[in-house]
């Protein structure tokens, strides 16, 4: 015990190196004070806050149902106060205690050696995220100690669908000491503790104020409880049909972190565009990318998984194949390989694909293969361990491969018919063979065969699947709308999904054709079936009418409703969810993202008036 | 067509700049083919003249890369010259007025051209330099008003082996301004050989189709910063739109000060923050002017107020519930018409308006007035009755006229002039007994029906002149969800910008065409507020500029790769705007289309 004593570290993070002169400075009021007083917030039993009738002084004696601002009142009012996703129990007292982050010190005591390094990271965002609430600077001080107790059980740092994300949050304020108690069994579920404690904080400032008075206080008593439903919650971006860059990545999975999601799902080419810089292959961004500045370097998607990781989140690269695979790949015949895709660019495409550009690699050519295997393993390196790939498969069309007369030559070598069935055993073969390859690249950097994804197809189809795709190798995710019947066929059969239906929880939906917008109640009333192969859901961001500029609007606080969904799946409404709902915008919109606004912001500060 | 293919040859010549060397380059060149621009390999052993993306699109096409197309004669010959950015000289040939706001549209100018060159780089300081001769006839006006002159002629020449003479000839600012806007546009970025470069031999001639083009913003359901309403002028600015209508206020905050009623912004400001001050104002009215964008204020009334009248008493059925039995969204509210007091805050807050907007015209809102809102109170009944009005539909119908005949008595005398006041279509516009009560003389009735709406042709055929906001094309509001109950919202669906391009007044009112003074695009703002004000805004109220401005006979088919560009130079200004279609198709021109 004596050697454990001499082993005890205490990692104190002070935030206060991420303001940047925190000193008062001279700079004078851009915006002129019209006047002094501000509207206060009532928590009101069924109601919610309620702006009161009248501006008051903030000076007025503050009773305790009565706060300076609605975020505050957020916090405290209702069982589970301003906590989004919704914890599986949380008892909140109606107090709060008034912290400041240079006195908020985390205890590492407890997490294994091997793990301190990533969990002290994690304090670094919590510190970022309180002084964020205070737009960038706590003028208030105090210097109540608030301690972070961390307790973590596993030194094991892997993320996948198998990692226990529980967690236990206690605030206890005694006298002048404030002790916070964040146990997990691994990291993972500490840092969803950690996010949990950040959300127990909010700004005193009146909401929307220029003004520079700012303290913070921290809920002075809580026992929360809480574990997530689904063991993925997921995010698609596709960076293939406008290049997103990497900030803007980066900012999304701060998103997905508020909200605890844990699987960035990059949907990185497509056969538009190849950004994603592979080592052994550079022809593919050399050809596919759309300037020389829309790539994305093999560094920074290092980067990326790291920064995903203390977030929580765990990074999952898609490369779409044998469909939607076309500018990158055109490059074969000039380095003496063949074609290594075919129909590329080709037009008229309506008979060649399901959207302009067409592309689909060649089956008949082995030296597709031979890339795809290098591409394969650049990956393999890459990819968090163990690693999750997604290998597309979704939209092939026979029309392009039947245009090709290398392929049907290869065919009829294989003895497929050239019909519907030929195509599909084809299609099968491919994949078969693009397994191979991924199961070789994982074992030659020393890994073991692992579950890949892949989307819903022709070849998934009930009557199909069994006889070309293993359900102890691929997870198969559903995007067909809702009505279809193919996840329960699916799932009767076996299989493990996860499932994103398309008229509900795709996002890009409702600008173009006949597709219809789904607002995050709709998105949020949605329920997937109770079943242990069902490891969770994801909303997708398709870009074709997107960039980084209308990303954020896009995306939130939409996805956030799903992340309830797939964490919680509460059993109580849409309206009982809007309160916190609000105040997770307010905190994304502090965290430095542009979520759309939801109503106006006179519903937000009258709880309940507004349905 | 013989025409075209000569450009494709000269421009090789034409374009021996375009020599690479040797340094980074761009994979890609393009080449203009059947008016497309091809996206090719770039040899970087060639040696023969090649063109970057914007440089071919500058030729490939009649507009080549001018957005709103200009509306008379266009040629942009076929050379480019390379200029040093560095090097332009403004000169005002005739001097008067408005010398000021010209030399800061210069200035906006210089700004502009530089928001072409990417971020991070620097591109070469050589080439030829550019004077600039801005000849106004008339340099002493500078007030906005419905005919004013916003034509231009623009020609670019070769002074010399080392000089660039620009000159642009006007009746007015307005149009002097808009040849700048359009001189910018052809300056382009070459990331093939990392300069700037201007098309050479130009003449435009050009000016709108309609005088009013403009952007409503809706800053009372949620609040917009200051700097975010500045971005939108400075858009609406590039694109040739002029006039910015400020729906101020409604039931749901009060946001701009009133210098005489303190107490309307005071308790009706969503926070203190959030008011637009008096000083607010003017910076942005400024702002606007040196953009050719006229501030245009709305104060809604008698329906859609209500936060910041709390204690005047002035106000019926203030936040009254079932909402949905007293107005058309929460909060209800609607001022008192009986009160002669009213009157007095009104033109108080007209003054404020008038202390700060400097307008020629003014809007006076007037759309959704309940009348079951009215007939809720006792002092109004009794008022009606001592009237020997009935409580039926006609009786609120002269009820509300009494009120917009004072109330705009008292616009009169705060603004010091008769000036033309707008409305919103509305019970009491209906075409069957408007004339009843509204003056076609005085009033422009902005119209937010569909496009469809007899209405339209009832109203044109008595005269009245109308401003087009039909809400199945220009509302840009629609097609989210719905923020009170289920499902979408009510205008749903989203508008793609194929129909605001498609949507013309002309069309629309046939032989009466001449009373259309213009269009506007509207945004609600339920649903958005300052981080989303772009995306919502942009590209699409780019379509309706080029609608408004040329009201092109050709199909949006035909304007697509030029969209696609002016979304383009929007970000680079600093716009947040949605984007279009996938990069592929801005690079690879007559691929996207539906097979």
């Amino acid at each position: 015990m004596a050697v454990m004593a001499s082993l005890w570290v205490v990692l104190a993070v002070v935030a206060v190196s991420l303001v940047q002169g925190g000193e008062s400075n001279g700079v004078e009021d851009i915006v002129p004070h019209v006047y002094a007083p501000s509207w206060m917030y009532k928590c009101v039993p069924d109601e919610g806050c309620q702006r009161t009738e009248h501006p008051q002084p903030t000076t007025t004696n503050v009773t305790q149902m009565v706060f300076t601002s609605l975020d505050i009142c957020r916090t405290v009012c209702g069982r589970f106060g301003g906590l989004w996703p919704r914890p599986v129990t949380a008892a909140l007292s109606m107090q709060t205690v008034k912290i400041h982050p240079n006195y908020v010190r985390f205890d590492l005591e407890k997490v294994p050696v091997e793990a301190r390094e990533l969990v002290a990271e994690m304090t670094h965002v919590v510190g970022a995220n309180l002084l964020a609430e205070c737009g960038g600077e706590v003028t208030e001080m105090v210097e109540t100690p608030v301690v972070v107790y961390i307790n973590v059980k596993s030194s094991n740092l892997s993320l996948t669908w198998d990692t226990n994300e529980q967690y236990m949050l206690d605030v206890q304020t005694k006298e002048d000491q404030i002790s916070v108690y964040a146990g997990a069994d691994t990291v993972y579920g500490a840092r969803h503790a950690l996010e949990t404690f950040t959300q127990l904080v909010a700004a005193d400032r009146p909401d929307f104020s220029d003004e520079k008075k700012c303290g913070l206080h921290l809920v002075s008593g809580a026992k929360i409880r809480d574990r997530p439903v689904y063991k993925y919650r997921g995010l698609l971006l596709d960076s293939s049909r406008h290049f997103i860059p990497m900030e803007d990545v980066k900012r999304t999975i701060d998103g997905m972190a508020a909200n605890k999601m844990n699987v960035f799902h990059w949907h990185v080419t497509d056969s538009h565009s190849f950004p994603l810089e592979s080592s052994r292959v550079p022809q593919f961004t050399r050809y596919g990318a759309y300037s020389a500045k829309e790539i994305y370097s093999v560094e920074e998607v290092r980067e990326l998984i790291k920064y995903a990781q203390v977030r929580g989140v765990r990074v999952v690269i898609e490369i779409d194949a044998p469909a939607h695979a076309g500018n990158g790949w055109q490059w074969g015949k000039e380095y003496g390989f063949g074609d290594l895709a075919v129909c590329v660019n080709e037009y008229p495409w309506r008979n060649l694909c399901i959207e302009p550009p067409c592309g689909q690699l060649n089956p008949a050519n082995p030296a597709m293969y031979r890339v795809l295997k290098d591409l394969y393993r650049d990956i393999a390196e890459t990819l968090p361990q163990p690693a999750l790939l997604h290998m597309g498969g979704d939209e092939v069309f026979f029309g392009c491969w039947n245009s090709s007369e290398e392929i049907t030559n290869y065919m009829q070598q294989q003895k497929y018919e050239i019909s519907v069935d030929g195509f599909v055993a084809l299609w099968s073969e491919f994949h078969e063979k693009a397994l191979d390859a991924w199961d070789e690249q994982m074992q030659a950097i020393g890994g073991t065969k692992q579950p890949v994804m892949l989307w819903s197809s022709e070849l998934t189809k009930a009557n199909r699947i069994q006889n070309h795709l293993s359900k102890d190798r691929y997870v198969i995710e559903v995007w067909e709308p809702v009505g279809s019947p193919l996840l329960t066929q699916l799932l009767r059969m076996g299989y493990r999904v996860v499932s994103v239906p398309k008229d509900i929880w795709y996002l890009d939906h409702g600008f173009w054709g006949n597709t219809k917008y789904s607002n995050w109640r709709k998105m949020y009333a949605h329920r997937l079936p109770q079943d242990d192969n069902v490891l969770g859901g994801e909303v997708a961001m398709w870009s074709e009418y997107l960039d980084e500029q209308a990303l954020d609007t896009r995306v939130w606080p939409r996805a956030a409703a799903v992340a309830e969904r797939l964490w919680s799946d509460p059993s109580g409404g849409v309206y009982v969810a809007e309160p916190r709902m609000q105040r997770q915008r307010a905190r994304l919109l502090a965290r430095g993202l542009r979520p759309d606004a939801i109503s106006p912001a006179w519903c937000s500060q009258h709880d309940t008036k507004c349905f | 067509m013989w025409l075209q293919r000569f450009f494709i040859y000269t421009l090789y010549l034409a374009v021996l700049l375009c020599a690479t060397n040797g340094e980074e380059v761009s994979p890609w060149r393009w080449a203009c083919e059947d008016g497309k621009c091809v996206k090719t390999r770039n040899d970087p052993q060639n040696k023969e003249p090649v063109l970057c993306l914007e440089a071919c699109k500058m030729f490939c096409n009649e507009n080549g890369l001018l957005w709103p197309r200009p509306t008379g004669q266009v040629d942009l010959g076929n050379f480019l010259s390379k200029i040093n950015i560095n090097h332009i000289d403004i000169k005002l040939v005739r001097e008067g007025r408005s010398d000021d706001l010209m030399r800061k549209a210069g200035n906006r100018f210089k700004d502009l051209i530089n928001t072409a060159i990417p971020r991070g780089i620097t591109p070469k300081a050589t080439g030829k330099s550019l004077i600039v001769h801005l000849d106004n006839e008339h340099p002493d006006i500078r007030e906005f008003s419905l005919d004013m002159d916003e034509s231009y002629t623009l020609r670019v020449t070769p002074a010399s082996s080392d000089t660039l003479n620009a000159t642009i000839n006007s009746g007015s600012f307005f149009g002097l301004r808009n040849g700048l806007e359009t001189l910018s546009q052809l300056i382009v970025y070459d990331d093939i050989r990392n300069h700037m470069l201007i098309v050479r031999d130009v003449s435009i001639k050009d000016k709108p189709v309609y005088p009013y083009r403009g952007i409503l913003l809706d800053t009372s359901r949620n609040y917009f910063s200051v700097d975010s309403i500045k971005a939108t002028i400075n858009a609406m600015a590039a694109v040739k739109l002029n006039t910015f209508h400020w729906h101020i206020t409604d039931s749901h905050s009060f946001p701009m000060e009133s210098t005489r009623r303190p107490h309307l912004h005071k308790i009706g400001a969503y926070s203190p923050a959030k008011v637009y001050t008096k000083s607010m104002i003017q910076d942005i009215v400024e702002f606007g002017a040196v953009r050719g964008v006229r501030v245009l204020p709305e104060f809604d009334a008698p329906a859609h107020v209500g936060e910041g009248w709390q204690d005047t008493g002035l106000t019926v059925c203030f936040k009254a519930e079932p909402w949905a039995h007293f107005c058309v969204e929460p909060p209800c509210g609607q001022l008192n018409p009986t009160k002669e007091e009213l009157y007095d805050h009104l033109e108080d807050i007209y003054r404020d308006m008038a202390d700060v907007f400097n307008t020629d015209l003014f809007h006076m809102g007037g759309d959704e007035v309940s009348e079951r809102c009215w007939n809720s109170s006792e002092e109004i009944q009794n008022f009606m009755i001592q009237n020997r009005w009935d409580l039926d539909k006609s009786s609120f119908l002269k009820l509300w006229n009494y009120f917009q005949k004072k109330a705009s008595d008292r616009a009169y005398k705060a603004f010091g002039k008769k000036l033309p006041i707008i409305l919103w279509t509305s019970t009491l516009t209906e075409f069957s007994h408007v004339d009843n009560f509204l003056d076609p003389k005085d009033y422009i009735i902005q119209v937010w029906t569909t496009g469809v709406d007899p209405q339209i042709s009832g109203l044109l055929e008595k005269g009245y002149r109308l401003i087009m906001s039909n809400y199945d094309a220009l509302y840009f509001d629609c097609g989210y969800g719905a923020w009170v109950g289920d499902g979408n919202n009510w205008c749903s669906p989203y508008i793609g910008w194929q129909k605001v391009y498609m949507n013309s007044p002309a069309d629309i009112a046939k032989a009466h065409k001449d009373l259309i003074l213009g269009g506007e695009a509207a945004l609600w703002s339920e649903q958005a507020d300052t981080a989303t004000l772009d995306g919502r805004l942009w590209p699409r109220a780019a379509a309706l500029a080029e609608r408004l401005w040329a009201e092109p006979r050709a199909s949006w088919e035909h304007a697509e790769q030029r969209m696609l560009h002016v979304r383009e130079r929007l970000v680079r200004m600093g716009i947040q705007a949605e984007s279009l279609e996938p990069e592929w198709c801005y690079q690879n021109e007559g691929y996207c289309y539906r097979g």
